[in-house]
């Protein structure tokens, strides 16, 4: 592939070449590139292939322009879309989906091996307060906390040997979405949105939801990084019912409706008038145009957050609180061509029980167990699925064994689980991964993954292979070197794709 | 070898490398750096983590080891060993003798003796200290995790194989760096004839100027270069453009504002054959030109106001606006660019005036992320904005290994490091002049050495009470009470103080007050505060550096000089002693000799002028940087730059001067076809306003421009919105405002070359709805100058000339009228919706059980509904309901009332926490009363938190729910919180006091009138936006 044609530094002027190249009227394309219609893509394709530019770059000629019109990955896959559920702050594996019975043998009593150093002290074995069962065809265990979710696992793949590389939240938190611990790069939705673009150009590409505030790392979970800052997580705070809160500037308080209409109808005579001086100029027609898809973006981006506006059997299905809400959001986006959905479950890291595992791991599936298996269920119902890739994780797992009181920190409880890096489970359903499999297995304990261990990077990896890219292509150059979101490592697992 | 962990697959060693290091030693990028060499076939590295020793006296020991045992060592034996016993056994301690960070320390042993038996793991009292069996337990902080102690043994019993690090043996056979020539010395790094002579690296020279057959379009020398190249092409360049489009274009090229009317009128009818020139000197000598141009630097310096994701600490720069300042500061002065360079990187190191403020410059160094105070990455941020912002190279890329594209090896980053590395940040230094900066300190000093006296005189006396007490002696309970509250030797707080006063005899009792009056008045009269900036020192003692290979701080290679870049520097590299170096650094770059500097800002000013740089990669000039499009005209332009004692403002001159620069921008077909990307520069490039431009643009057609220069940075973004220019907003890193983003400001994270310039329908959305954008609308249609016109035809004709600097012809005036005309018609405004939630205050009533008086809060302020204007209120006092909470008023009848209305009929049942955060006072009452049956539920909240769930109220619609909040006995301290949020059973249903709090519907914007939406539609048009 070129590198040429992402550089930063000029990744507006290739544009031009790229048009040039084509030999195709401007308007069409200036058009085509704002309006994101298949022209571009397919043209877009044609010209890579024609070009020998690598399929599935965006060339960089959109980045100019609009970076968010869609374009076609390196090959095709059965995944259009991402919604990642986050619970963010680390959910306990052996509590969740990995049992461990030979924790409830040595309950109180020191394993047979040496505990491996987490953030902080741990003690005896911890044997989960939780009941885990079998379910579906696949017969795949499932704890008591998770009755809803647990109906689905014959759609869900569930990855048994995730690890990482520290215990800590920050830097977990920052591999996880950005596949850099420290470092500022761009996080997975904005890759994404990067390589493939989005499909309804009236509604950000990728919109990351955390009810009440920020998780830990902020805004950085969603960054950018050095790709144009229109490819970053739209923030959102799903307990928001206020459109204006949720899209900056949707609502037009000033105008009726057909006031503004008119407005803009006069804005563009103007614009037609400027341009009739000013021939092939592709950012004056694509200014022009992006005047119309605001227009239209403030009906739609009303519409898509208006969850009121679904059935009673469907609110039914989803259930109360909050996490439901963001839930049946991600859908109505998803279904709306939204590229990349993040939900984290709370402000902060809610997942993190360093004590009263009991409780808190309870009330916390307990609030978004009904919203995810209706999410599930509503897209199968619904035939996008298969098109979209759901996400389960946290930045890591916890010990199967107990924190040790801290002092200042557990209240001098013990009951509960550091955190875990070593070891934990993540799943995925829909978009082309092999359903009702368990990929993976940690140690007799929990506590360090063993059987076919996949580091996040092999997470990455295969995430991008599943919406059609080759994780080593997607590349983007920055100050001197072509970056991806995998750096230099990953593999992709393919034991996970159906 | 059965018991040597299998190592068959990258796969696996990435697994064990990250499970099994124990992560707290892994700082830096040692793991990614790791894995970056493994995962690229060890590519580069090879020749900087050479111990010269190790070539010299090879042993049996580390000679041939084939790749996998190569890699095995290198993933599991070498990062245990250098995490773990590098610190004691290490280059810089060498604890019993031993040695460990060499294939011939091991074999040395320790003082007694040897510490590897032969194959024989058991016998090898390296691996017998591991295990933890015997006396001696290492390492002495912990045991190692078993599969450490395992691999430790499998390598023992292997015949503990070292890796040689420079033969072409092994793993690190392809390592060797690809400009490492054949019989070159081993473990140099060396730099080819070929690389000495890439274009960048050439030192700059006058080149010659090229002949031109159209003479008569050339009016400057840098004409020629241009034109030779479009007539090889058979291309002729544009005509030039007329003198609106020139004017606007060197206006807001210059000062980022568009001309006055007046300006436009001036230069039109100017027929001084120097019109132009003179409107560049008047532009050059605007002080608004700094701001401008500051603003492109500071894109590059990754300029912001805070530190980025932080835990808990402050995230704020409070004085990083003193290095903006600076900067804008060096702009308007025209300071030459060898100190603009020096003093950025040293002015600590300079003889300075009473003019303290270059100080400030050093932000250039310190006001980047902090990445959570990790110094590795600090420094890094550090190498890389100098490096990439003074000489347009990517040295960053060298840090884990040697460069793989440009002559710069890992030595030569750490070389740099070490400069960073013994550079350190002392607290914010003052540096306004010695007649306020004098005063000030002498008074801080005195009110502190004060309180110093004052605190060491009342804990002699509590000592002297705390001894009577010892000594029995009788004292009044409260006082021994008090004694008991605070530890020896601290000090009682003021309450614990005013009860011990009594004890005290007079004099002492006088004495501590003289002291607190004394400090009290010192508090008053501070003198004027100092203006402080973020600067730099030098460490006292040097501490050395070296290569941390791989970029592993845990893995320490050899010791580098600090001195300059090797591609950069005479084959005498001489090491740098002064200090930190950092002045030697600035005067290696601040040089005439050094062929990077001039070029690459010659290459950026060049950029803002044209939109393009001559290198269209600003920061890169390196192997995968572009190559220039005029490599003669860079050199000609670098090298008047320098001649001109590297004045900025001459070089502007000088472009702006060119026939070049002052083409039209009109297409031409021919040309076009020839070269779409205006490579040559046939034609001027059109471009648009970024954020700055525009945003200044609207604040200046409305007349209400702050011009005032510099000073703390403001909030951009929130209502009351300033007027000061763009360059002075707030730049939160970690967060950056949405409308930053949207309109492609430059990323704060690191240096940042150039900006993007996407187009997407938030940026319309901005100028459409915006509540920012509709003050600007309101603001300009109703200007003085408009609202004096006579008729609709005059006031469009002034706004076209203010906001395009022309007249409108018939067709747009035709335009204009019909809009007015047909947009006029009244329009009715939208219902209002009804709300959920009101916000009053009244009484609850114990014996009717009900809420028998509401009044509403009428005015919304500082987000808050309030009784008026006013706060503290006459009546109310502190009444008042923000989002998460309030203060109830005085008494009962004044409890604060949060209402909540029933939109539906059905059972609500109600989560939510009051909490009442002072520890004075007496706290609140909080109660849930519902219009149908009365009190639900009620709590005293006292410095507490407390939940106030209710289930199962039934509710019809109309129906209120009352979150009624009253002072109880007493009324000081009540201030509360208390959110709530009310669920609907069986539906999908719920209100949220706190994310559905508002503004009153009532407060709803007056819509804007037809002559306002025309004059929002002209601030929308691209005519506004784009310069021709």
């Amino acid at each position: 592939m070129s590198n040429h044609d992402q550089r930063l530094e000029d990744a507006f002027l290739t544009r031009r070449e790229f048009l040039s190249r084509m030999g195709n009227g401007f308007a069409m394309l200036g058009l085509a590139g704002v309006l994101g219609t298949d022209a571009l893509a397919a043209t877009g394709q044609a010209s890579n292939s024609s070009s020998n530019v690598m399929a599935g770059t965006p060339s960089a000629g959109a980045l100019a322009s609009n970076p968010l019109a869609p374009h076609k990955p390196h090959f095709p896959a059965k995944a259009k879309r991402v919604i990642f559920l986050f619970m963010n702050g680390g959910p306990s594996h052996v509590d969740t989906f990995d049992p461990k019975p030979s924790l409830t043998k040595y309950a109180g009593k020191a394993l047979p091996l040496e505990n491996l150093r987490t953030e902080r002290k741990t003690g005896s074995a911890l044997a989960s307060p939780f009941k885990f069962q079998k379910y579906g065809s696949s017969g795949i265990e499932v704890s008591e906390i998770f009755p809803h979710v647990a109906t689905c696992v014959d759609d869900m793949a569930i990855i048994r040997s995730m690890h990482a590389d520290v215990p800590n939240h920050e830097p977990s938190l920052l591999l996880m979405n950005c596949g850099e611990s420290r470092m500022i790069r761009p996080s997975m939705g904005s890759w994404v949105t990067y390589g493939l673009g989005t499909e309804n150009q009236n509604l950000p590409g990728f919109i990351a939801m955390c009810p009440g505030g920020y998780p830990i790392q902020e805004t950085q979970n969603w960054q950018s990084g050095f790709l144009p800052g229109v490819l970053a997580g739209t923030y959102i705070d799903p307990r928001q019912t206020d459109i204006e809160k949720i899209v900056e500037n949707i609502r037009n308080h000033y105008s009726t409706s057909e006031e503004q209409r008119a407005q803009l109808d006069l804005v563009q005579q103007l614009n037609q008038r400027h341009l009739q001086h000013r021939q092939n100029d592709a950012q004056l027609e694509s200014r022009i145009q992006s005047f119309e898809l605001a227009y239209r973006m403030q009906t739609e981006a009303t519409d898509a957050f208006d969850v009121d506006k679904e059935s009673q059997a469907t609110k039914d299905l989803y259930g109360p609180g909050v996490f439901a809400r963001q839930c049946l959001i991600a859908r109505r986006l998803a279904e709306r061509g939204v590229r990349f959905i993040q939900l984290y479950h709370g402000a902060g890291q809610p997942w993190d029980s360093h004590d009263d595992i009991e409780p808190n791991h309870r009330r916390l599936a307990g609030e978004c167990d009904q919203g995810i298996a209706a999410l599930l269920k509503d897209l199968k119902q619904r035939g996008m699925l298969e098109e979209t890739l759901v996400i389960w994780g946290g930045e890591f797992g916890r010990t199967p064994v107990v924190e040790l009181p801290t002092p200042g920190a557990n209240a001098g409880k013990q009951n509960g689980r550091d955190h875990n890096h070593y070891g934990f489970t993540m799943w995925m359903a829909g978009g082309g991964v092999k359903a009702g499999t368990v990929y993976g297995a940690t140690d007799e304990f929990g506590f360090a993954a063993q059987d076919k261990p996949m580091h996040v990077h092999d997470l990455h990896a295969t995430i991008l292979h599943l919406l059609g890219f080759d994780h080593t292509k997607l590349t983007y150059r920055y100050a001197g070197r072509d970056f991806r979101l995998t750096d230099v490592y990953g593999s992709v697992v393919k034991e996970l794709i159906a | 070898m059965s018991n040597i962990p299998k190592v068959t697959s990258l796969r696996l060693t990435v697994r064990a490398r990250s499970i099994f290091t124990p992560f707290h030693q892994r700082g830096g990028t040692g793991l990614s750096g790791l894995l970056l060499a493994l995962g690229l076939g060890l590519i580069g590295g090879g020749g900087v983590m050479l111990n010269p020793a190790v070539a010299d006296t090879p042993k049996p020991e580390s000679q041939k080891v084939d790749p996998q045992t190569a890699e095995f060592f290198e993933t599991q034996i070498r990062p245990v060993l250098a995490n773990n016993c590098y610190s004691c056994h290490g280059p810089a301690k060498q604890k019993a003798g031993l040695r460990l960070d060499s294939p011939e320390g091991l074999l040395k042993g320790s003082a007694s003796g040897p510490v590897i038996s032969g194959h024989d793991a058991d016998k090898s009292t390296l691996v017998q200290v591991v295990r933890y069996n015997g006396d001696t337990q290492m390492p002495p902080a912990g045991k190692l995790p078993a599969k450490d102690i395992a691999a430790i043994e499998a390598w023992v019993k292997m015949g503990a194989p070292w890796p040689n690090d420079k033969t072409a043996d092994g793993a690190t056979a392809s390592a060797a760096p690809a400009s490492a020539p054949a019989g070159a010395p081993a473990g140099e790094y060396t730099i080819t004839d070929q690389q000495r002579h890439f274009w960048s690296f050439v030192p700059v020279q006058k080149p010659v100027l090229p002949k031109v057959k159209n003479t008569a379009w050339v009016t400057s020398p840098l004409d020629n270069y241009i034109l030779s190249k479009l007539e090889a092409q058979g291309l002729t360049p544009s005509h030039k453009a007329d003198r609106r489009t020139l004017i606007r274009r060197a206006t807001y090229d210059l000062i980022g504002l568009p001309p006055t009317p007046s300006e436009v009128d001036n230069f039109v009818l100017d027929k001084s054959p120097d019109a132009f020139a003179k409107v560049v000197d008047r532009l050059l000598a605007s002080p608004h030109y700094g701001e401008k141009w500051g603003r492109h630097w500071l894109d590059v310096a990754r300029y912001a106001d805070s530190k980025g994701y932080v835990f808990e600490e402050d995230r704020r720069y409070p004085h990083a606006y003193n290095y903006r300042d600076w900067v804008i500061r060096a702009f308007n002065q025209d300071l030459p660019y060898d100190q603009f360079i020096t003093q950025q990187l040293a002015a600590d190191h300079l003889p300075l005036g009473d003019d303290r403020r270059p100080l400030a410059a050093l932000g250039f160094l310190t006001v980047g992320r902090r990445f959570l105070n990790n110094p590795h990455d600090i420094i890094d941020d550090r190498i890389d904005v100098t490096m990439r912002g003074f000489q347009g190279l990517t040295v960053g890329c060298a840090r884990c290994h040697d460069h793989k594209f440009d002559p710069i090896p890992t030595k030569d980053y750490y070389s740099l490091y070490g400069v960073f590395a013994n550079s350190v940040e002392p607290p914010p230094q003052p540096i306004s002049p010695k007649a306020i900066s004098e005063p000030y300190a002498a008074h801080d000093k005195k009110l502190h050495d004060t309180q110093n006296e004052r605190d060491e005189f009342i804990k002699a006396q509590v000592r002297s009470l705390r001894e009577r007490e010892q000594k029995n002696e009788t004292l009044p309970n409260d006082v021994k009470e008090t004694l008991a509250k605070f530890r020896e030797e601290t000090l009682p707080n003021g309450e614990q103080l005013a009860k011990l006063m009594p004890a005290f005899d007079p004099a002492t009792q006088e004495k501590i007050k003289t002291f607190d009056q004394t400090l009290d008045t010192l508090r008053k009269t501070y003198p004027p505060t100092p203006e402080l900036a973020m600067t730099m020192a030098d460490t006292t003692q040097p501490v050395k550096a070296f290569v941390f290979r791989r970029g592993n701080p845990a893995n320490q290679g050899d010791e580098v000089p600090r001195h300059f870049l090797a591609i950069l520097s005479k084959e005498d590299r001489p090491s740098w002693t002064n200090g930190s170096g950092r002045l030697e650094l600035a005067q290696a770059i601040a040089s005439k000799d050094n062929p990077l500097t001039a070029r690459v800002m010659v290459n950026r000013i060049w950029l803002q002028h044209f939109g393009f740089g001559l290198v269209r990669t600003p920061s890169d000039f390196g192997k995968q940087g572009e190559r220039p499009s005029h490599p003669e005209l860079l050199d000609y332009l670098a090298w008047r730059f320098m001649e001109d004692s590297w004045s900025i403002k001459k070089l502007h001159r000088l472009i702006m001067l060119s026939s070049t620069y002052q083409q039209s921008s009109d297409y031409n077909t021919k040309n076009f076809q020839a070269d779409p990307e205006n490579r040559l520069l046939w034609r001027m490039n059109r471009r648009r306003l970024e954020l700055e431009g525009l945003r200044d643009s609207l604040l200046a057609a409305t007349g209400h421009l702050d011009p005032k220069i510099g000073g703390p940075s403001v909030e951009l973004w929130q209502a009351p919105f300033t007027t000061r220019r763009t360059v002075y907003g707030v730049i939160e890193r970690q967060n950056l405002p949405g409308t930053f983003r949207t309109f492609d400001f430059a990323t704060p994270d690191s240096s940042s070359p150039q900006r993007f310039r996407t187009t997407v329908p938030q940026q319309a959305l901005f100028l459409m709805n915006s509540p920012f954008m509709i003050e600007q609308v309101r603001s300009l249609a109703s200007r003085p100058e408009v609202i004096a016109r006579p008729n609709d035809d005059s006031r469009v004709r002034y706004l076209y000339y203010l906001l395009f600097g022309r007249s409108p012809d018939a067709d747009e005036l035709a335009i204009a009228h019909h809009y007015l005309q047909t947009a006029a018609a009244p329009s009715t405004p939208p219902e209002p919706k009804s709300a959920v939630w009101h916000y009053g205050y009244g009484q609850y009533d114990a014996t009717t059980n009900r809420v028998t008086s509401f009044t509403p809060l009428g005015t919304f302020k500082d987000e808050a509904y309030r009784g008026g204007a006013e706060f503290p209120d006459p009546n109310l006092h502190f009444l008042q309901l923000t989002a998460t909470g309030g203060h109830p008023g005085i008494d009962a009848q004044h409890a604060a009332i949060r209402r909540w209305v029933a939109p539906q009929d059905g059972v609500v049942s109600i989560k939510g926490t009051a909490g009442h955060p002072e520890t004075q006072g007496d706290g609140v009452e909080a109660r849930i009363v519902s219009s149908r049956s009365g009190s639900v539920g009620v709590w005293t909240v006292y410095s507490a938190k407390v939940e106030t769930n209710v289930q199962n109220i039934t509710v019809q619609k109309g129906d209120t729910l009352d979150f009624v909040i009253s002072c109880r006995a007493n009324h000081n301290f009540d201030a509360f919180s208390w959110s709530n949020v009310i669920t609907l059973a069986g539906a999908n249903t719920s209100w949220d006091s706190q994310a559905q709090f508002v503004a009153p519907a009532g407060a709803a914007p007056k819509p804007l009138s037809a002559w306002e939406r025309y004059t929002q539609a002209l601030l929308m048009s691209n005519e506004f936006i784009f310069v021709d």
